[in-house]
């Protein structure tokens, strides 16, 4: 039975899976041989211009001109967030509302099956095909990383030390060179291992309000729309506790502060070991991190507010009267 | 045992009530016809047993099994057939009778290719390039292939040609003789008539009858024009014949049976107005002679059938609305409807 599902399942989103990866890796892997083509020190005039609205940025600009940051930037790009919107919000509105839509749920609950088991095991092809779609930002990464290079200018000079005196002196050999040095060396793509897990926490529940939303409305387009207002209401939210110290409070109402990519790259590369943990040390207080959950707390809370709202909806479709086909 | 029962079984949406006080009993091993106009609550009632939709009062076991608590073992042991079936549009018919097949633990593939090949469906074609009936025939091969022991046919041969209509009720009566209980819902006589055994009338989410077409059988119906008072309708005390209906002269009864039609329109012809209508039980032998004597004119003498049956228990015109279709109204086939007017 579940080998069906999971059949039917992969037969009708074989197609958006493929493009969506296809999309990703595209541009994932375009971000990092871009962010290797240009010396970004030469962006720091412009990025100068933008200081005031540094509080809605999520690292400090300064971070953005280094390649790590730069690459970091990648997970908030709007792209790449929409890629995996549509991926949770398409899957998850499908698996009621879809099929009431579609006429079939009453052909599929003719058989044996429980709504419960229908619903999870949607839900839970949904996760995986989610997973998959991180793992292949992950992996472009790193192999992107691999491959770019970075064209750097090295100074063609030799130093000695006068005798008796601890000074060093330099000396012009030549005309400083231009070299390329691969990405990997500057950048490490594991501090990205992380935020990956992060975007996937965060698409989870993203995934699990679709799922949860289609469990208890007929329509899918308003299962679609009140997932997106949703989204939508968290962002502005978000954005507002971003505006000034007043209004910081608000970052507890929205779910969008427990998504942190790029914070989460950076205290990675200054405090070793930092990314795995569920409550921020002292020392990443100290640093760049000032929430109290480290990355790992953050993604579990994430996590677990899907699990709680699609365990409700599933309490809930499993005692409510199934419309007629549409 | 009985394949279905319900109890009291009432269903609400709101203010909207589907279901009242729905008490049947359906003998296992049965063809059992569900009629009703739309809206009656024929499928609200299917649903309910098939645990789609919460009973808000009252009880149903389906082969034994409660419907609220026991929906899983119920749909186990029967195959269902909605009345709007739509299957995977991206999916070959083929591998939607495979896949439903394997689904269901009584499916069975060949069979419902065999049925698929019966009802002259071209299974390699994907569903979302079939026609609606096509999409029927789909949906019926792989229900009729089915070996679980109860059918539930919602309204089985809709959309479906005349060729194709005979086919599937041979299917179902095949099926209630190998022993599946059918349980049929339609809002065409001919179907109920040529498939089932007993027959239950749903109107405003009410059980208002229930008969063994058997039964039916030895009913028949006169229509007159009285020339005297109605009070000489008198059965002798001796006779071997009852009148169980005996309708006044009046316009709620005169225009009990539609005579004529254009296209799926219903129009009123107002000479096939009748005075008076009786249902006599008991072999025309008997009554024949007595019908003779009264001062009647115009007399049509109509054997019984589901229609008949439905008539008997319809509305005032006035407030009926969308009645169950007669023989030649929307559906070609049903002028193969055995019952002819003998007019005496």
């Amino acid at each position: 039975m579940v080998r069906l599902l999971v059949q039917k399942f992969v037969r009708e989103s074989q197609f958006l899976f493929l493009a969506l990866a296809s999309l990703l890796v595209l541009f994932c892997a375009s971000r990092v041989w871009i962010a290797g083509q240009f010396d970004l020190s030469s962006f720091k005039p412009l990025l100068e211009q933008l200081r005031r609205f540094e509080r809605f940025m999520p690292v400090p600009l300064d971070h953005v001109l280094t390649y790590s940051g730069s690459i970091a930037l990648t997970l908030s790009e709007p792209l790449l967030i929409f890629s995996i919107l549509t991926w949770c919000i398409a899957r998850g509105s499908d698996v009621i509302s879809g099929e009431i839509g579609r006429g079939s749920l009453e052909m599929l609950l003719a058989n044996p099956i429980s709504r419960t088991k229908i619903v999870l095991t949607h839900y839970i092809l949904s996760a995986v095909g989610l997973g998959l779609l991180c793992l292949t930002i992950w992996t472009t990464i790193h192999i992107a990383l691999k491959y770019c290079s970075v064209r750097e200018t090295v100074s063609n000079t030799a130093t000695f030390t006068l005798p008796f005196v601890p000074v060093q002196v330099p000396i012009q050999l030549g005309e400083p060179e231009e070299v390329l040095t691969p990405l990997a060396s500057r950048v490490d793509s594991s501090i990205f291992v992380v935020p990956c897990i992060n975007l996937f926490a965060f698409g989870f529940f993203v995934l699990s309000l679709a799922v949860g939303v289609s469990c208890v409305d007929r329509y899918r387009w308003r299962c679609i729309g009140v997932t997106l207002a949703i989204y939508v209401l968290q962002l502005l939210i978000f954005l507002l506790s971003k505006v000034g110290t007043s209004w910081r409070g608000l970052e507890w109402a929205t779910v969008l502060s427990l998504y942190q990519p790029d914070l989460t790259a950076l205290v990675t590369q200054r405090i070793e070991g930092s990314q795995w943990t569920v409550v921020a040390s002292e020392a990443m207080q100290d640093s760049v991190w000032r929430f109290t959950l480290g990355p790992i707390g953050m993604t579990g809370i994430l996590t677990i507010l899907g699990l709680t709202v699609v365990t409700s909806a599933i309490a809930y479709l499993n005692r409510r009267d199934l419309p007629a086909p549409l | 045992m009985l394949a279905v029962e319900t109890i009291g079984l009432c269903k609400s949406f709101g203010d909207v009530h589907s279901l009242r006080d729905c008490s049947l009993s359906v003998p296992t091993g049965a063809a059992f016809g569900l009629l009703g106009p739309n809206g009656a609550g024929k499928s609200t009632l299917i649903r309910t047993l098939l645990g789609f939709v919460r009973p808000t009062r009252g009880a149903a076991h389906v082969l034994g099994k409660d419907v609220v608590r026991e929906s899983l073992a119920i749909r186990e042991r029967v195959s269902y057939l909605p009345g709007d079936a739509r299957l995977y549009r991206s999916m070959r018919g083929s591998s939607v009778i495979d896949m439903f097949a394997q689904m269901h633990p009584r499916g069975d593939r060949q069979s419902s290719r065999s049925v698929a090949d019966r009802l002259g469906l071209e299974v390699r074609r994907r569903v979302a390039f079939m026609s609606t009936g096509m999409r029927q025939k789909l949906a019926l091969s792989i229900i009729l292939g089915s070996r679980a022991p109860l059918l539930i046919l919602d309204e089985p041969t809709a959309n479906l040609d005349p060729d194709v209509r005979n086919e599937v009720l041979a299917l179902v009566r095949e099926a209630n003789q190998s022993g599946q209980t059918v349980l049929l819902s339609s809002h065409l006589f001919t179907d109920i008539e040529r498939t089932c055994s007993e027959v239950a009338l749903l109107r405003d989410g009410r059980i208002v009858a229930t008969e063994l077409l058997s039964e039916r059988e030895s009913r028949h119906i006169v229509t007159a024009t009285t020339t005297g008072g109605t009070d000489q309708i008198r059965i002798p005390d001796e006779a071997n014949f009852d009148i169980v209906r005996k309708e006044q002269p009046s316009a709620r009864i005169a225009q009990g049976k539609p005579a004529s039609h254009e296209g799926s329109e219903y129009t009123e012809n107002p000479e096939s107005n009748h005075n008076l209508v009786l249902e006599i039980v008991g072999s025309p032998n008997d009554w024949m002679p007595w019908l003779s004597k009264l001062n009647l004119d115009n007399i049509t003498i109509t054997m019984a059938n589901v229609e008949t049956f439905y008539d008997s228990f319809s509305r005032p015109k006035a407030d009926a609305t969308d009645p169950p279709m007669t023989e030649g109204t929307s559906d070609p086939s049903s002028t193969l409807d055995p019952s002819k007017p003998e007019t005496a």
